[in-house]
């Protein structure tokens, strides 16, 4: 007869639970509110790796594969080139190359800017990678620079450096030869790609005078760095 | 006659729902109410008063722009505040906490540095960068405000990526027990003071903002200074050492700072060392904070430790794609602090 009269006391038992629940919850709720006295900001950035300037060999393989060794001074080229390079995968604005060497053997360094061309020229300097491919390299012009610590006289290092390399260390405990040479690019270089990912070329020569050195085994260190400023 | 019979037999059993219902809301908001008197002692006073339909004796504000990388991450953007504050920057979008949310989205300035505000060029952060987070406390009563400030990073693979109602970056949240995690929570380091350039009071998860005397509708500014630095020199050596000569950078924190940073790496040296085996760690920082000019000074040590510091940094930078920050303000003075 009434709509409310069809309505099964089961069907209204469970309205009324689901009724009474949901007051406990808007309750429970609420006063959680209420209570709730905490306030947040939030914010997120993104991290950059470090900006790292490495050096590499030839065709911008590792390091490692720079190697000086064997040198034969009966070369009548009177010189050996080596092709290295400076590169980052980030936007770099200046950076500086150093050299350190010892001075056993009378060598001369000299550090020249290169280009890397399609085909083998006459003075191209040829660097063949761990495909077999070989690229080619030719000067550009020798970097501007120069010794932070020569004597002018002898050619090799005064003491200005000493501390700075062996410590404590007496001078007098050191060999004249061992006493590294420091030599810096100046002004500091702008990357080819300036605001870009880079690669630049150089071209370490060494070279020297066969009246002054001789194959007897002598051995130098050689460093290079690269540095960002 | 049959429907009269129908619902004399079930009124009672609604009146029974009923009057529970009615004992168990009362119930909850007694106990509730109870709670909050026996665990705030400071504001009895204010009895239930302060505890309105936005809740909080404050409000958080924020000014400045919004961040590039706002939508990788879930928080409401807030809202411009209702009603005039006081203390508030007046030449900045501002948004508060409140009714339009309780967390939000942190407005970016051009002093905040953080490598995500949408109105500059810069974007993201790495080893060097430093700058300067600030906020607002909004005191929504006359009141003395007495907060714990935490700090939390959550940090997300490179893989992280704008979200949308059907996907967040939950699957890409580094977990906090990795090294990577470790390692950026040692590197980038906040504080609460900054003078001449030293950076002092360096914040460990939390802080306290206290203002006696608060006034309502009252904005105080709260800054926090972030640092992620260089090179480890920057935190160990004496400030006036010889090997800061020629470089671009120098120390830039206090002394007291360094002693706690010390005890800090030599005990979790995983927060800050990629590689955490380093023998005789607390010996070398000792000796390393001593200075060049110190007879014991050992360089060997020096270089080692700045190498694994910026070993580090590059786990970090190869590792880590983002950083979110969390700044969390509770009303210490209730028991839910």
């Amino acid at each position: 007869m009434n709509k409310k009269s069809d309505i099964k006391p089961g069907i209204k038992r469970t309205v009324n639970a689901v009724v009474l629940l949901a007051l406990i919850l808007t309750a429970a709720v609420t006063a959680f509110a209420w209570f709730t006295n905490e306030r947040k900001l939030d914010t997120i950035t993104k991290i950059n790796s470090p900006v790292a300037l490495t050096i590499g060999a030839g065709a911008k393989e590792d390091s490692s594969n720079i190697d000086m060794g064997g040198i034969d001074i009966s070369d009548a080229s009177g010189k050996k080139s080596f092709v290295f390079c400076v590169y980052s995968d980030e936007s770099v604005g200046k950076y500086k190359i150093q050299l350190a060497h010892t001075t056993n053997i009378a060598f001369t360094y000299t550090i020249y800017a290169a280009n890397e061309g399609e085909t083998a020229l006459p003075d191209s300097v040829v660097y063949v990678d761990r495909s077999d491919v070989s690229h080619y390299y030719t000067k550009s012009g020798a970097l501007s620079g120069g010794y932070l610590n020569m004597d002018e006289n002898t050619g090799i290092a005064n003491g200005t450096y000493h501390e700075k390399t062996y410590g404590a260390y007496g001078s007098q405990f050191v060999q004249k030869n061992a006493e590294p040479l420091y030599w810096q690019s100046s002004p500091a270089i702008t990357p080819a790609a300036a605001g870009n990912m880079f690669t630049d070329y150089y071209i370490l020569e060494v070279s020297w005078d066969s009246d002054k050195v001789t194959n007897n085994k002598e051995t130098d260190m050689v460093y290079l760095t690269a540095g960002m400023v | 006659m049959d429907n009269y019979e129908h619902i004399k037999i079930h009124t009672p059993k609604i009146i029974i729902y009923t009057v529970c219902a009615a004992v168990i809301l009362i119930a909850l908001l007694i106990s509730f109410i109870s709670f909050g008197w026996f665990t705030n002692s400071k504001t009895t006073g204010n009895g239930i008063n302060g505890m309105n339909a936005t809740g909080c004796k404050f409000e958080l504000a924020t000014a400045g722009d919004g961040g590039k990388y706002d939508n990788y991450i879930i928080a409401s953007d807030g809202q411009a505040p209702e009603g005039e504050i006081n203390g508030l920057p007046t030449d900045k979008n501002v948004t508060v906490t409140g009714s339009g949310g309780t967390e939000i989205k942190w407005l970016m300035n051009s002093e905040s540095n953080f490598g995500n505000n949408a109105g500059e060029s810069a974007d993201g952060i790495q080893p060097g960068s430093f700058g300067k987070l600030t906020f607002y406390v909004v005191a929504k009563q006359n009141i003395d405000l007495n907060l714990t400030i935490s700090l939390d990073t959550v940090l997300y693979t490179k893989e992280a990526q704008p979200i949308d109602e059907n996907n967040d970056n939950s699957a890409f949240i580094i977990p906090a027990n990795s090294s990577e995690a470790k390692l950026t929570k040692g590197h980038i380091l906040f504080f609460k003071n900054k003078t001449n350039g030293v950076y002092s009071d360096m914040i460990t998860d939390k802080f306290t903002f206290e203002k006696l005397g608060a006034k309502k509708d009252t904005a105080y500014r709260v800054d926090i200074y972030w640092i992620w630095p260089e090179v480890i020199d920057q935190l160990i050596l004496p400030e006036s050492d010889s090997l800061f000569s020629g470089k671009d950078y120098g120390k830039i924190i206090s002394d007291a700072d360094t002693q706690t940073l010390i005890t800090e790496m030599s005990a979790n040296s995983e927060c800050y060392f990629a590689d955490n085996s380093i023998a005789d760690l607390g010996l070398m920082l000792d000796n390393i904070s001593k200075g060049s000019a110190d007879g014991s000074f050992d360089s060997d040590y020096y270089n080692k430790l700045n190498l694994k510091w910026n070993e580090s940094d590059q786990f970090i930078g190869t590792n880590v794609g983002y950083i979110e920050l969390k700044l969390t303000a509770d009303d210490s003075s209730l028991g839910n602090a």
